[in-house]
C-alpha cells in the first residue's frame, strides 16, 4: 500500500517529464532507507499504477541507498547497511542522517525499432 | 536513451502543503499532525486533550481514516470543529486532502489544529501536510522495538508520546531499552510518557499550550 501511494505520486512526475512521443522502457528512482521501500512491491505498485496510461508496461529501477550516520564523538559520516552501526572511534551513539532521500533521477526511453527494407 | 532528471517524488505535495502551511500562518492556527500506529491511541489522546484544556483553547481536529467516522463521532463529542477526511485506500493523508479539511473548518476561530493521520508510522511520516510539528505516538502494548523498527517518525518528531503507561506492570516493555534506541535515533527529540485514558498527558498539554503561547507574542 505504501509503494503504491508513492508509484501514483511518480507517475504523475514521470507524465509530466516524458516526451509524448517516445515509449518509456523505465525510470530510475533513489530511496534512503528511512523510506522502508521494497522493490518487489515498488514493481508490482508500478505496474498498478501506471495501467492505462502512456507509460504502461515500464519498469521501475530502485537505487538503494545505505544508511548515512553521523558520530557526535569525532563528527564523521559513514555509510553502513545497519542504522545502529557503531562508529571506528568507538562511539555506540552514532546516529542517522539525510537517510530518507525519495527522488526520481532518470527516465529510460525505448531506442526506436530501425526498419529494414 | 536516458533522460536525466533530478526532482524529489513527493513534490507535488509538498507544494500543496506550503500552501496550506502559509494558510495556517496567516490564521494564526498551530498545527500538529499525529503520527501513530493503529490503536496506539490517537483518538483517546485527543479526547483526553478536550477534558484537559478544552476550556481554556480552541482545538479543531482533522481525522483521516480509511473508512468509518467512528473516530469523528468520538471527538464530535467534545468540539464542533472536526472534520472527518476518508481516505479510503490511501493508507496516509496527502497535503490535498488536508487542504479540503481546511475549507470546512473556521480557521479564524481556532489556535489549535489537531490532524489525527491515518493510523501507520510509515506513509505518513514522508508527507509534508503543512504542520507545524509533527507529534510520534508509541504505545506500551506495541513492544519496545517499535523505535528501532520505525525510525522515519522517530527522526521527524518534534515530539514522541509513550502512551498506555498504565499498562506497563502487565506487558514485558524494556523502558530503558526504548528511551535508548529513541536517543539514538534522535537525540533531539523530547519523549514523553503519558496514559491517555487515565487523563495523565500533563507533559503533552503543557507543550501544546507553550507553542500558542509563543504564537501569542509575535
Ligand atoms: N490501558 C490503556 N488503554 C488505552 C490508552 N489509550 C488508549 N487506550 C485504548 O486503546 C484502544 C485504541 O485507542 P484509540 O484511541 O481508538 O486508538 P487510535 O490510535 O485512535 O486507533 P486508530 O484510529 O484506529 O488507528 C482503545 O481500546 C483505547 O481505550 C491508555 O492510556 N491506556
Ligand atoms: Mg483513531
Ligand atoms: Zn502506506
Ligand atoms: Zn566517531
Amino acid at each position: 500500500m505504501h509503494e503504491f501511494s508513492l508509484a501514483t505520486s511518480l507517475v504523475d512526475l514521470v507524465l509530466k517529464h516524458c516526451p509524448q512521443d517516445e515509449e518509456l522502457e523505465s525510470i530510475t528512482v533513489e530511496a534512503g532507507p528511512m523510506r522502508g521501500i521494497d522493490p518487489q512491491a515498488m514493481q508490482w505498485a508500478w505496474q498498478a499504477a501506471t495501467d492505462n496510461t502512456a507509460i504502461t508496461g515500464s519498469k521501475v529501477e530502485l537505487i538503494q541507498q545505505p544508511w548515512k550516520l553521523h558520530c557526535p564523538d569525532c563528527h564523521t559520516d559513514f555509510v553502513a547497511n545497519d542504522m545502529f552501526t557503531n562508529c571506528s572511534c568507538g562511539c555506540q551513539k552514532t546516529n542517522p542522517i539525510d537517510s530518507d532521500t525519495l527522488r526520481l533521477v532518470r527516465l529510460t526511453l525505448k531506442e526506436p525499432a530501425t526498419l529494414c527494407t | 536513451m536516458d533522460i536525466p532528471i533530478i526532482e524529489n517524488v513527493l513534490k507535488l505535495n509538498d507544494e500543496v502543503a506550503s500552501i496550506n502551511r502559509k494558510t495556517l500562518k496567516d490564521a494564526g492556527v498551530y498545527t500538529v499532525d499525529l503520527i501513530g500506529s493503529p490503536g496506539s491511541g490517537k483518538t483517546s489522546l485527543l479526547e483526553a486533550t478536550f477534558k484537559a484544556i478544552g476550556d481554556k483553547v480552541r482545538i479543531g481536529v482533522l481525522v483521516g481514516d480509511l473508512t468509518t467516522a467512528r473516530d469523528a463521532t468520538r471527538i464530535a463529542k467534545w468540539c464542533p470543529d472536526v472534520v472527518q477526511i476518508n481516505t479510503g485506500k490511501g493508507c496516509h493523508l496527502d497535503a490535498n486532502q488536508v487542504r479540503q479539511g481546511l475549507d470546512r473548518l473556521k480557521l479564524d476561530e481556532l489556535d489549535i489544529l489537531i490532524i489525527e493521520n491515518v493510523g501507520n508510522l510509515i506513509c505518513p511520516v514522508g508527507f509534508d501536510l503543512g504542520q507545524d510539528a509533527k507529534v510520534g505516538l508509541f504505545s506500551i502494548a506495541e513492544g519496545d522495538d517499535k523505535a528501532a523498527k520505525h525510525p522515519y517518525i522517530v527522526q521527524e518528531a518534534q515530539i514522541l508520546l509513550l502512551n498506555k503507561m498504565d499498562l506497563l506492570p502487565h506487558v514485558t516493555f524494556d523502558l530503558e531499552l526504548f528511551k535508548e534506541d529513541v536517543a539514538r535515533i534522535n537525540p533531539k527529540v523530547s519523549l514523553q510518557q503519558v496514559s491517555a485514558t487515565q487523563g495523565l498527558i500533563a507533559p503533552w498539554c503543557d507543550w501544546l499550550l507553550s507553542h500558542i503561547a509563543q504564537d501569542c507574542t509575535v
